[in-house]
């Protein structure tokens, strides 16, 4: 049994990690950290350890973490800001996140197309510039 | 995807005995990757082939992308290695060592070596005939930690140190992985620590491998379950299940060791009809013991047995 | 050579008090008898008589002592360090060469400036004290002698580079000294057997011998050997400086490369001897197999073409019969082959 206590104003995180069950240890933290935030333990906007001081903390490999923590991201639960660390995601910004990739999945599809129309980077940019212009006069409208 | 340590039929023989036998070893960089066999199984002669104690028979293998067949001694500039009773110079202080260290190794980091000796709370001043096996290893932990690894070969350090030591000494391990990425092989019969801080296991057993998976893998491809039956248990049938690696029946309780992923094997159960089926938990401990029982290698009712096995 | 320096300072922090023991081996005769005779004797250059004895029939304590240290000293060096501190040394970024290579210099270096300090000794001396000696004679023992331990402690080093201990080692060393001497005289006694052989024939391999036999360098009575009818006489005295010396440091530096060549390819073994042609039980048991059927043979075969008939079939039968008998006492001693 190796638990994380992280002291904060008013409370404490737990994190019950047993490295002995059959459920892989990344699952375990995924699960842990999901349930502290479906209780509350966890508030949005929150800061959580990062992927070193977790590893660190509960003496678990950092590779385990960190693939932990980029199931949370993908599924919306923290986000990461670089350079500020790691943070519970909000409500807004879970649904965010979702649609940010789902834009970025399109966006990338609109390269491959730009690609293949023979567009080098400043069109690409061009294109987008007259779009966003486009887009922002009709706002006004 | 980078290896960090690489072998391509690797094959070692002393006298008759075949210690290593037409290995094939992938160790990813930047992961902790755990070494596990029955003693006597070519884990020792393997870290030692890698560290270039040992030259193999036949076979090739690589380290940080160079061969071990080079002669030239550089290719250990940034390869840490504690072996199970480090030797090193009996008459040297502490401090000599650490000295010789920073002559040896270009990436040599004073300020690392300082902080590991304080963490660790060794006398520089004492020499290494005097220390207790337990310091002798700390020490060359600090060593092969101060002179910034990209890969630490460890050959079943923790073995017979206290729990503090060994605390400290995964403590040091896990710290180093996370700063800076140093891919880190171990050999160890202390199951504990592995399934704690490995994110692959490999199983050895007489020179050859028995299996190499990602440790979240592995867990997810070996279930242990517990089937209940009302009438009489088919036994026949249970034997020729596939993926099979271990059974014990106890009245109309069986116990099975299968591998294989859950969505496949329920349905393969479900065939047998039992009332019941209840999955158990398996710990890497009783994954291995599993194998072992399976390659013939079990405690049978009165001693040791190692049958011709499978 | 980055990791030449780190060895070097390895090696003299290893082996510092070894190098100062081996410094009082080979210098306590000279200076110490030097000493007691100064204080007790009447004659004003009768202090000197040790030393001149020293330099002049190269077969005193000192000669005898230096030799045995500059074996040992390799054999100490390389073999008593497997399985021990050799281990950690090949796994650190230092090529076996290098490992090899600063046992070289650190080695000769320390039996050299040994060599210096006795002979700066004898000279200080010379000057100060009337003396039975020259300084000429100091400089070329200094000279002759110090190539001849240096390629010594070669040779004991390249057969420390295959072999295990310390005891061994030395032994083996000296064993290969003598070889070539060995074979030279059994096959001349073979021959005598068929042949009659010329006192001429004899005399030139006994001065071939000496040329072999590195302890003849600096051995004044190897040097002088006369035929049994007094006619012939080889002396080499007065060594011949420049050919004897170059010969003893080409042979030093051939030494080293074979010892860099073989422990590169040595393994380290825990089990086992092991040369990269067989091991050792096999290959002392072709050695003692070739010298019992050489000796057997010469003394049943009744001509030469015989007797190399004789010799092959007893050499290859001797030595199956000794592999099945270890086989046979294996069996019954472990019941197992």
């Amino acid at each position: 049994m190796v638990c994380l206590v992280v002291q904060k104003e008013g409370g404490l995180l737990w994190l019950d990690i047993n490295p002995r069950l059959s459920t892989p240890i990344y699952q375990q933290v995924v699960d842990g950290i999901k349930e502290a935030v479906a209780r509350g333990i966890l508030v949005p906007g929150e800061r959580i350890p990062t992927v070193r001081e977790m590893a660190a903390g509960l003496s678990l490999n950092p590779n385990t973490i960190a693939k932990a923590y980029q199931k949370l991201e993908q599924e919306g639960i923290i986000a990461t800001m670089r350079s500020r660390g790691t943070f519970v995601a909000d409500r807004s910004s879970a649904d965010l996140n979702v649609a940010r990739k789902k834009l970025t999945d399109m966006v990338e599809k609109v390269l491959i197309e730009a690609y293949h129309l023979g567009l080098d980077r400043e069109a690409i940019e061009q294109l987008f510039a007259d779009s966003l212009d486009e887009w922002e006069k009709r706002g006004e409208k | 995807m980078d290896l960090a340590i690489e072998t391509r039929a690797l094959n070692k023989s002393f006298d008759s005995f075949k210690a290593i036998d037409e290995l094939y070893l992938k160790v990813p960089a930047g992961s902790i990757f755990g070494l596990i066999g029955p003693n006597g199984a070519g884990k020792t002669t393997l870290i030692q082939m890698l560290t270039g104690i040992i030259r193999p028979d036949s076979g090739e293998a690589f380290i940080l992308g160079h061969s071990i067949r080079e002669r030239d001694g550089s290719i250990r500039n940034r390869v840490g290695y504690v072996p199970d009773v480090p030797v090193m110079y009996p008459n040297f202080t502490v401090a000599e060592m650490y000295r010789l260290g920073s002559k040896l190794y270009p990436f040599w980091d004073w300020e690392r070596c300082r902080e590991l000796q304080r963490g660790f709370r060794l006398l520089e001043s004492q020499r290494i005939r005097n220390l207790s096996r337990g310091q002798k290893v700390q020490v060359a932990l600090v060593m092969a930690l101060a002179l910034r690894p990209k890969l630490l070969l460890l050959d079943e350090p923790t073995a017979g140190l206290d729990p503090v030591v060994r605390r400290a000494f995964l403590q040091a391990i896990i710290e180093e992985v996370a700063d800076q990425g140093t891919t880190v092989f171990y050999s160890s019969h202390n199951l504990n620590d592995l399934e704690q801080s490995a994110d692959h296991i490999a199983a050895i057993f007489r020179g050859q491998m028995l299996f190499s998976h990602s440790l979240d893998r592995l867990k997810r491809s070996v279930h242990r379950l517990q089937l209940i039956f009302a009438k009489d248990t088919p036994v026949d049938k249970i034997r020729e299940l596939s993926g099979l690696v271990d059974w014990q029946s106890s009245g109309r309780v069986v116990t099975i060791t299968i591998t294989g992923e859950l969505n496949t094997i329920n349905p393969r159960l479900a065939v047998l009809e039992p009332e019941l089926i209840k999955e158990l938990n398996l710990d890497l401990e009783g994954i291995f013991i599993a194998f072992m029982k399976s390659k013939g290698y079990y405690y049978g009712s009165e001693k040791w047995e190692v049958s011709t096995g499978q | 050579m980055r990791g030449l320096r780190s060895l070097l300072w390895k090696e003299w922090r290893q082996y510092r008090m070894s190098f100062l023991l081996a410094f009082i081996i080979i210098s306590w005769e000279p200076v110490l008898v030097s000493y007691l005779v100064y204080r007790t004797s009447d004659r004003a250059d009768a202090w000197s008589d040790i030393i001149v004895n020293i330099l002049a029939s190269g077969s005193s304590n000192t000669e005898y002592s230096a030799m045995v240290v500059a074996v040992m000293l390799a054999a100490f060096m390389l073999a008593g360090e497997r399985d021990k501190s050799l281990n950690y040394l090949v796994s650190t970024p230092v090529s076996r060469r290098e490992i090899v290579l600063a046992k070289y210099i650190s080695g000769s270096l320390a039996l050299t400036a040994i060599m210096l300090i006795i002979s700066l000794f004898f000279l200080i001396l010379g000057q100060l004290l009337p003396a039975q000696y020259s300084i000429q004679e100091v400089i070329q023992w200094f000279i002759l002698t110090t190539a001849a331990l240096l390629s010594l402690f070669s040779l004991a080093l390249l057969v420390a580079s295959f072999s295990r201990g310390i005891l061994f080692s030395s032994l083996l060393t000296a064993l290969i000294l003598a070889l070539p001497g060995m074979m030279i005289s059994l096959t001349l006694q073979v021959l005598r057997q068929f042949y009659q052989v010329s006192a001429a024939l004899e005399f030139k391999a006994h001065y071939i011998v000496t040329y072999l036999f590195i302890p003849d360098y600096i051995i004044r009575g190897g040097r002088y050997i006369q035929s049994s009818n007094s006619n012939l006489v080889i002396n080499r005295i007065n060594p011949d400086y420049p050919i004897e010396v170059g010969v003893l440091l080409i042979a030093s530096f051939l030494f080293l490369g074979l010892a860099i060549e073989i422990f590169e390819k040595n393994p380290l073994e825990r089990q086992g001897e092991l040369l990269f042609f067989g091991n050792f039980k096999q290959i002392g048991m072709i050695f003692i197999a070739f010298l019992s059927a050489m000796v057997w043979a010469g003394q049943m075969a009744a001509s030469l073409v015989l007797f190399l008939v004789y010799f092959l079939i007893m050499w290859l039968g001797i030595y199956l019969a000794m592999v099945n008998l270890i086989r046979l006492i294996n069996l019954i001693r472990y019941g197992q082959v």
